[in-house]
């Protein structure tokens, strides 16, 4: 499907074009990387070529290791996390050192505006006033949400998006990277409201005892998620990346016929509003896809991040019903690559890669952020992979 | 009963605690309310769950329905609530602070009149260790949605093994990123794809055992 000489486009030119289901000189990628693998990488895998960086994550990603990581200390595990929050979302935008043709970056950076270090553990409260432990994991888990009942959802006030230096992220990698895709995240109607906001369980009840009310929240959420995308474009982003999460193991989270009523007006406004802000919509969307296909193409959106064969999605069968519609950014499975052997690893990426390219319309990305758990044979194997495809040993 | 056993189906749970509660008042036991209306009803969720007719906000109201109507029972009833259901100790691995799916399971096992010792999240070996030392229960659910905490999963069937208690304690896993191969391979006896399979499974344990 290739009709261009390799190198002949850019990064951004090849993301726009399989989004668009153009012929590119070679497949995009994307990988989302998660900050403590960001450090492995540095320190084990490649240098970012930064000296001061690559100190520090050898350093964050050595102490990790010595602690036993999830039995290392919690300051430890939450480090990586403040480190990418405050440079730039670096070890998404380390994902270019490896081949990478999209940078993935959030706006609001640092978005902690509150934490606290007491007698070993880290307190956090994040700008929409979400409580946050990193627990005995690496995620700084919500733990406290701000709305606790329906006049805390009637009332609640968004923090202000409108001050220039939220985005100074944007500004940033558009001036370093002037010829790389730039992805602004942005979240959808249900995932933030549910998982951050309310809580998941009392959002779940919610949606059926008070149906009326979390609409009208979410209409605002949308807006502050509209702004945000705005003034994240005019910044230098090209990529809206909106999180939803709709699926999980083999079925949607919710009915489709109140995924219909509470989501897709609601997201067709975000993905309306970018398309008119001139950017692209990619939407991640974790768990089972197949029976919101045929909605995300009716609604415009131009890429669906993830795409993950562990939740039941097919891809082949994907591709072939509506790869000549939407982009798929995936193909390098995080979930089942863990337990590959590196040679099934190499396969099933470049049997990913042999279905996607029947179509334009395929950008090779991770299923979810690469794990700091990933066996080093099977990391090795994966960047050796999609290099050699980028440099067409596979066509 | 009938009428309760619809409420708890519909998730109306006002309307079937008033209902419950008028009903223990006029006499009813609260045996012949879990036994022929409670339970009943929530076996009926799990079949619309796993038909796909029901998701999860239609489960949760319905076990909210199931809750309260517990709650009120557990205030009124003098003799306390009697089942012939088993017990379970379920919980989250360490290092994971999501708890939706083990909710789901406790919700599913207690509507099936299950007695459920709820570990909470967050919680390491030697916790899950000393509950199943200390209740003997039936079965053991452990949940995780990460898979950077699902391999601590291992490292409580390796306890359990050490400590001789895995003979006794049947051990299910669930949660994203698992499923059966991987469930196997760390030797537990059971993945869940759902809480209701889950709680298939546990009924499936008590009544081999009985």
């Amino acid at each position: 499907m290739k009709s261009r000489s390799k190198g002949a486009m850019t990064p951004k030119e090849r993301i726009h074009a399989a989004a668009r289901g153009l012929p590119s000189d070679q497949v995009p990628v994307f990988y989302w990387i998660e900050a403590h693998t960001g450090c492995r990488l540095m320190a084990e895998y490649r240098p970012s070529g930064h000296w001061n960086r690559d100190l520090i994550a050898k350093f964050l990603w050595n102490r990790l290791k010595k602690g036993g990581y999830m039995q290392a200390a919690e300051v430890w595990r939450f480090l990586p996390l403040l480190w990418d929050i405050h440079s730039y979302n670096f070890a998404n935008a380390y994902g270019i050192n490896l081949g990478a043709d999209m940078i993935l970056a959030s706006y609001a950076t640092p978005d902690y505006s509150k934490w606290s270090y007491k007698k070993g553990h880290i307190d956090i409260v994040d700008i929409y006033g979400v409580g946050r432990k990193i627990g005995g994991g690496i995620y700084p888990d919500m733990i406290d949400p701000p709305i606790k009942n329906l006049d805390d959802l009637k009332n609640f006030a968004f923090p202000d998006a409108t001050k220039n230096s939220l985005y100074n992220t944007f500004r940033r990698y558009r001036k370093q990277y002037p010829h790389h895709s730039i992805a602004a995240e942005a979240w959808g109607p249900h995932d933030w409201t549910s998982n951050q906001m309310i809580g998941l369980e009392k959002y779940m009840t919610w949606l059926v005892e008070y149906p009326d009310e979390i609409k009208s929240f979410m209409d605002r959420f949308i807006n502050h998620e509209i702004e945000i995308a705005r003034r994240s474009i005019r910044a230098g982003a090209d990529v809206v990346f909106i999180y939803d999460d709709y699926g999980y193991n083999n079925r949607p989270l919710i009915s489709m016929k109140m995924w219909k009523e509470f989501m897709y007006p609601r997201l067709k406004k975000q993905v309306d509003a970018a398309h008119e802000d001139g950017a692209l919509v990619c939407l991640h969307s974790c768990g089972y896809q197949m029976p919101f296909l045929e909605y995300y193409v009716e609604m415009g959106i131009d890429m669906l991040q993830s795409f993950q064969p562990a939740a039941g999605n097919d891809f082949k069968l994907a591709v072939d019903k509506y790869g000549d519609k939407l982009c798929f950014v995936t193909g390098i499975d995080i979930q089942r690559g863990e337990s590959m052997t590196p040679d099934e690893y190499k396969q099933d990426i470049l049997a990913c890669y042999r279905i996607g390219r029947a179509k334009n319309r395929h950008i090779l990305g991770t299923t979810h952020e690469i794990q700091y758990t990933m066996p080093e044979d099977n990391l090795r194997i994966l960047f050796k992979t999609v290099g050699e495809i980028q440099a067409g040993y596979y066509d | 009963m009938k009428e309760l056993k619809q409420l708890v189906i519909d998730g109306k749970s006002d309307r079937a605690a008033a209902l419950v509660a008028r009903l223990l008042d006029e006499g009813g036991s609260a045996e012949v309310l879990m036994e022929q209306a409670l339970i009943p009803a929530m076996d009926v969720v799990g079949k619309l769950f796993q038909d796909g007719e029901y998701f999860l906000p239609e489960l949760l109201v319905s076990a909210k329905a199931m809750q309260k109507s517990v709650e009120v029972i557990k205030q009124r009833s003098t003799t306390g609530i009697v089942t012939k259901s088993g017990k379970a100790v379920v919980g989250t691995v360490k290092g994971d602070l999501h708890d939706i799916g083990k909710n789901l399971l406790v919700m599913a096992l207690e509507g099936a009149g299950f007695e459920v010792v709820d570990l909470g999240s967050d919680v390491s070996t030697q916790q899950f260790v000393e509950a199943a030392k200390k209740h003997r229960p039936h079965v053991m659910g452990m949940s995780a949605l990460l898979s950077t905490t699902m391999y601590m999963m291992k490292d409580v069937i390796e306890a359990m093994d050490r400590e001789g208690l895995h003979a006794d304690v049947k051990i299910m896993v669930g949660g994203a990123p698992l499923n059966d191969d991987y469930a196997k391979k760390i030797g537990a006896d059971f993945y869940g794809p759902d809480c209701i399979s889950g709680r298939d499974y546990a009924r499936a344990i008590v009544a081999h055992k009985n």
